[in-house]
């Protein structure tokens, strides 16, 4: 995840350079924040999407970042919301229970062109399309980010305690699919 | 190779690959795009605020606070020069009341020398020829 710069969060309050800070923002955040939003979603163009809305409502919202918490806990803030909403809506829209999402998930990942792992890759994905939401972005954030169980505590507004005890028990999960599956 | 083998060499492949790719340039043109097509937010609509003179009042202020600490300072001083003189004037020579009061044996017998100790006046009478015998307490 990139280093907070000081200088780069006082031009963003300053009208006359918040639009060049901000295109300094999208170059240095949009890939850990893709990578965060295509984990969960596992869909390219939605990713894609989505990550589009998330820099579109920090822009808008801009106005109202006063630089109290990290800019990078606020920018994920904004993408894990939207990965959640996407979910939720995708869920209602294809009239998906939870329990059933993990196989609505496995199809995506299937059906996603933009791939380029091995079998165990894929195996991979699809234990982690079993886990709970939260579990899955838990792991995600750990996992393949490996983010601080501190600043995932400051984006998800869970305690650290909580957090490490949702990963070892999605690692658990994790490992009984890939013995039975 | 066995289930937990199987399981470990999932989990700990180094750089935890998970197989997901993204068309070539794609961060770099995302960003151009991005950028591009962000419209006016309302930060950047507020008004820039040109840099004003300073006030009269901002210029003199510095200068108001400092000789307002230094009357201060004065008034201190002259509060406890007061007190001093005060506390001169309420000795015993300038008090009339307490001159006389203090040329009169009956006074200082009575108030003044109230408080002789018993210590002392065992002494006194030693001294003029009593013993301690003579005294029934």
């Amino acid at each position: 995840m990139p280093q907070d710069d000081p200088a780069l969060v006082e031009r963003l309050r300053d009208p006359a350079t918040c639009r060049e800070a901000f295109g300094e923002v999208i170059s240095r955040y949009s890939e850990p924040l893709y990578w965060l939003i295509r984990r969960m979603v596992n869909s390219h163009d939605d990713a894609n999407d989505l990550l589009q809305n998330t820099f579109m409502k920090a822009w808008q919202a801009l106005d109202n970042f006063r630089g109290d918490a990290k800019l990078s806990t606020w920018l994920y803030k904004i993408a894990v919301n939207e990965s959640i909403t996407h979910l939720d809506r995708e869920r209602r829209r294809a009239g998906v229970s939870l329990d059933d999402e993990a196989s609505a998930l496995a199809h995506t990942i299937e059906a996603d062109e933009w791939i380029d792992g091995d079998a165990l890759s894929l195996k991979l994905r699809k234990a982690v399309a079993t886990l709970p939401e939260k579990q899955r972005l838990v792991f995600n954030m750990k996992y393949f980010d490996e983010m601080k169980y501190e600043q995932m505590s400051e984006i998800l507004g869970t305690s650290v305690g909580a957090l490490k005890a949702s990963y070892h028990l999605a690692v658990k999960k994790i490992e009984q699919y890939l013995q039975t599956d | 190779m066995n289930k937990e083998q199987y399981k470990n060499s999932v989990l700990d492949r180094p750089g935890h690959p998970d197989g997901m790719t993204v068309p070539d340039g794609f961060f770099e043109a995302f960003a151009r795009d991005m950028a591009a097509k962000l419209p006016p937010n309302e930060l950047e609509q507020q008004p820039v605020k040109a840099l004003q003179p300073p006030t009269r009042w901002q210029r003199m202020r510095p200068f108001v606070y400092m000789a307002a600490m230094f009357a201060g300072i004065w008034c201190m001083m002259k509060m406890f020069s007061m007190m001093q003189n005060a506390s001169a004037d309420m000795s015993l020579d300038r008090s009339p009341v307490l001159t006389a009061a203090l040329s009169n044996d009956d006074f200082v017998t009575d108030y003044v020398l109230d408080d002789y100790g018993e210590e002392q006046l065992l002494e006194d009478l030693y001294a003029d020829g009593y013993s301690v015998a003579d005294l029934s307490f």
